[in-house]
């Protein structure tokens, strides 16, 4: 395997606060998809905008061998694509325009035709061929979420930067998005760094998780060593564990949340 | 199925070619019909007749139909073209479907300049007072828009800081004009009303000359960035990370409007309604491609600004209201039609 993205020391502040502490994770190898995980305001958000370019930080990112902190968004866009939650809801753009504007708009080396030949292909491998002609404002926030991955898929980033892709889809499109997702890296030996809050999928579908808390790495590697009880506990203020099951992993909560005191109180050496 | 989607874009394409040539259409009718409204008796007939066989009037005829109606005519369109691509442009790269010169007081700091230029009685003697006058108006019109940057850069393109700072600056700088104004003596209140106004009355030759220059300085630049611009709407974000420098497209943008706001409200004065309601217009009709969309803003932009012209003409007889107080009574209905048009068909 060799590795696709290093981090080194990552710091990211808005003003005087402090998201990132000089993040460390272990490097993504090519072919991986790799969860990003952690609760509520940790930086999962803010670590996939600073890789894009799009919050400054301090640091060493290496993608492919090469140093790409220096770069800004429009010289990192050459190798990786970053995709947001949300599409704007007012915009009267068709589906199909607002991923040929993105191609459309910076010297490319394909050809009309070969640019909507892989449109074509992707509209169809999402499914979302019925939807390329429809303005953004008709369609479902999940449909947009999906519109958004084919803007990112388009270009055939070596990295993909995915933001909650599948918050606002149902069960067969979070399946589907992901799939695809993992596929894509598989077949073109390129990576994906996805924030998800559905620590299942994030079990069935990534190589490697990386569990952020307070803006630091609390954990990362396979997911059933990544994700164990206590990481649970601390990370999400809940009781559960990883079981293996016949279709891989999965998890197994306690039916409530900790209360905050006992999440506040520092865990016992064994 | 990979075929019909392409295909499918692709006939959206055509449709919209040909509607922008119907609008071309229906303005180059339009344009004719105004310079045949008057209180002379020149009708629509012996102006076509006179377009290819000038000729065919008397002199006195000739007089009013190409040193009156056709300017007057020919900059309401310049003007109106002008103020629509600027409120597109604006609107997208703002991000606000409120954005417009008007709104946002690059209007009202294009009056102010002008104003200036005329109480202080600037003279410079290499530029003519036709020249002064614009330049007045752009230099202010930038400030203001400078002052937007600055904005942007501190808080975000937020719909809501943006609308409210440029209401703001339209209250500080229409009152800075009523100051100008209370200081100025009559004849020079008199020149300073004309701009508050919004009036085509003053059109000459050399003013449509500068405004079409402006125009088509600016329309090829617009066009060149409309791949940009339809990505931009597409999301900013993802925009970003497509490799679009957005900072520099938006710097651009706004440079351009301050540059095609400050002509138009030079010549005419201040007409609020076009750049706001023009591109909600072209977004009705041709959607947010900005191939289409950009040079459909602006001829939605010479429609209105005719139709009103036209209006400004015919609601009294013998008198000639500025058109500045009739483009929002004509401007109105037509975009009410369009948006109830649009839900009816959905």
């Amino acid at each position: 395997m060799t590795a696709l993205l290093e981090i080194h020391d990552l710091r990211v502040a808005y003003g005087r606060r402090r998201v990132l502490h000089g993040l460390n994770p272990p490097p993504l190898e090519e072919g991986q998809v790799v969860a990003l995980v952690g609760g509520n305001g940790t930086g999962k958000s803010t670590l996939l905008k600073a890789l894009a370019g799009l919050q400054p930080g301090t640091g060493r990112v290496v993608l492919d061998g090469e140093d790409i902190q220096p770069l800004n968004a429009t010289r990192r866009a050459g190798c990786l694509a970053y995709v947001p939650q949300a599409l704007p809801q007012g915009s009267a753009l068709l589906a199909y325009e607002a991923v040929l504007s993105g191609s459309r708009a910076l010297p490319s080396p394909l050809n009309r035709e070969q640019l909507e030949r892989r449109l074509a292909g992707l509209f169809e491998r999402l499914e979302l061929t019925g939807l390329g002609l429809r303005p953004l404002s008709e369609l479902s926030g999940g449909q947009r979420q999906m519109i958004g991955l084919v803007q990112a898929l388009v270009r055939q980033p070596r990295l993909l930067l995915l933001d909650e892709p599948t918050s606002a889809l149902d069960l067969r499109w979070q399946l589907k998005v992901l799939e695809t997702v993992r596929d894509h890296c598989r077949e073109r030996h390129s990576g994906a760094l996805i924030a998800l809050h559905d620590l299942n999928l994030a079990l069935r579908f990534c190589d490697r998780m990386i569990v952020l808390h307070d803006g630091a790495v609390l954990a990362a590697g396979a997911p059933d060593s990544a994700l164990n009880a206590d990481i649970l506990r601390r990370a999400y203020g809940v009781e559960g564990r990883v079981e293996r099951c016949s279709l891989g992993f999965k998890l197994a909560l306690a039916d409530r949340a900790l209360p905050i005191n006992e999440l506040l109180r520092e865990p016992e050496n064994p | 199925m990979n075929e019909s989607l392409a295909a499918g874009y692709r006939r959206r394409v055509r449709r919209r070619v040909l509607a922008l040539s119907g609008l071309l259409l229906v303005l180059l009718i339009c344009l004719l019909a105004d310079a045949a409204t008057g209180p002379s008796s020149l009708g629509l007939g012996q102006v076509f007749q006179a377009l290819w066989a000038p000729h065919s009037l008397s002199r006195g005829q000739a007089v009013i139909l190409w040193q009156v109606r056709l300017p007057y005519a020919v900059i309401g369109l310049v003007v109106g073209a002008a103020l629509g691509l600027a409120g597109a442009e604006m609107q997208t790269a703002l991000n606000n479907p409120l954005a417009s010169p008007y709104t946002l007081g690059v209007s009202a700091a294009a009056t102010l300049g002008a104003s200036l230029v005329i109480v202080l009685d600037l003279h410079w003697p290499p530029l003519s007072r036709t020249w002064l006058i614009p330049i007045g108006a752009f230099l202010c019109a930038a400030l203001s828009v400078t002052l937007i940057l600055l904005l942007l850069r501190r808080v975000g393109n937020g719909v809501e800081g943006i609308v409210l700072f440029g209401i703001a600056m339209v209250f500080a700088l229409e009152a800075m004009v009523a100051m100008l104004q209370f200081i100025a003596d009559s004849d020079t209140l008199q020149q300073i009303v004309f701009w508050t106004f919004g009036s085509l009355g003053r059109a000459t030759w050399d003013k449509v000359a500068i405004v079409a220059a402006v125009l088509a300085l600016c329309l090829p630049f617009s066009l060149r960035g409309a791949w940009a611009m339809t990505a931009l709407r597409g999301g900013e974000e993802q925009a970003r990370s497509a490799g679009i420098a957005v900072d520099r497209l938006r710097v651009r943008v706004l440079l351009r409007v301050s540059l095609l706001s400050a002509v138009a409200v030079a010549f005419v004065g201040t007409i609020g309604f076009v750049g706001l309601v023009a591109p909600h217009i072209a977004r009705i009709t041709l959607g947010e491609d900005h191939r289409f969309y950009l040079p459909g803003s602006a001829l939605a932009g010479a429609l209105m600004l005719s139709l009103a012209s036209i209006a400004s003409k015919s609601l009294i007889p013998g008198l000639i209201i500025p058109v500045g107080i009739v483009t929002a009574l004509v401007g109105v209905p037509l975009f009410m039609a369009l948006v109830l048009g649009q839900r009816r068909c959905r």
